[in-house]
């Protein structure tokens, strides 16, 4: 949201999902430290940058490839579309995303239910999709007629 | 995210009425309370809210002592006395999302903190990422 929307000034914390890596790996266990080594190092929480949702990402739908916004060395960062983090957020329908919905909403100009219904089969799977279908009933109703 | 810095209820609140979105201050109390200082939960809500603040913002002042109340009994905190004020209890029903069609859902779903205030404002609010399986339940 903040980089590719640009919504909002700042973010509290910025979830990955880690690919190619083992977790027992030790370039994964490299990878936590220094994540831990920049909080240390900054005063900031080591939850500032996580992949504790991944697993749930996972379970929920296969997570896009994205697009690539950063190469340095053996790191590469891709940025999933706006599509799929809409998808997410109507998942989960919390209140303090409806800001971001509205947000990702205007941007790719979804306008009816039938085009949020779509976006949400296309990324999330069946089961999950059934499992919420009240809450993602409730959450397109704030939105939708 | 920074440690040094707690987001404390009364904080966020301020920031409200210093005129941010209410779900950013909110949702970064909620960080601090799950993640980032969750071995300071009593502090995170001790301190009371301002005695006065703009009259346009008493809906937000009601909706931060519930949910204060909220998150001490979901998470079996101490509860301070400032969020049993009456005064935090609103003249009228506030229902947060205006489409008559979740009305209902808003009747039905909101916990007990939000409706003895007023407020309706459903039960998704603070669902919490780092326990999206284990929310815990009353």
């Amino acid at each position: 949201m903040l980089t590719q929307i640009r919504n909002r000034p700042a973010t509290r914390d910025v979830d990955v999902v880690v690919q190619g890596l083992d977790p027992q790996s030790e370039d994964y266990r490299l990878f936590k430290q220094a994540i831990a080594f920049v909080a240390h190092d900054r005063g900031a929480s080591p939850a500032w940058l996580s992949d504790n949702m991944a697993e749930f990402l996972q379970s929920i739908g296969k997570v896009p490839r994205g697009k690539r916004w950063l190469s340095q060395g053996k790191l590469e960062v891709y940025i999933p579309d706006a599509g799929y983090i809409l998808a997410l957020k109507l998942l989960s329908g919390r209140d303090k995303d409806l800001s971001d919905i509205e947000a990702l909403l205007a941007t790719l100009d979804i306008k009816h239910r039938k085009q949020a219904e779509a976006l949400l089969r296309r990324y999330i799977e069946k089961k999950t999709l059934n499992d919420n279908a009240q809450e993602i009933q409730i959450t397109l109703n704030t939105f939708f007629e | 995210m920074y440690l040094n810095r707690l987001q404390t209820m009364r904080l966020s609140f301020e920031e409200i009425c210093q005129g941010q979105d209410p779900w950013i201050p909110l949702g970064n109390f909620m960080n601090d309370w799950y993640a980032y200082h969750p071995g300071r939960r009593q502090e995170l809500v001790a301190d009371p809210l301002p005695e006065t603040y703009p009259s346009a913002f008493h809906q937000w002042a009601a909706f931060c002592a519930a949910a204060a109340e909220w998150f001490c009994t979901v998470y079996h905190v101490p509860c301070p006395a400032w969020v049993h004020s009456p005064k935090y209890v609103l003249a009228e029903p506030w229902f947060t999302r205006e489409r008559e069609s979740v009305r209902q859902w808003l009747l039905e779903t909101t916990p007990e903190e939000f409706r003895q205030r007023n407020i309706f404002c459903g039960n998704r609010m603070f669902l919490n990422k780092y326990e999206i399986t284990t929310l815990p339940r009353r």
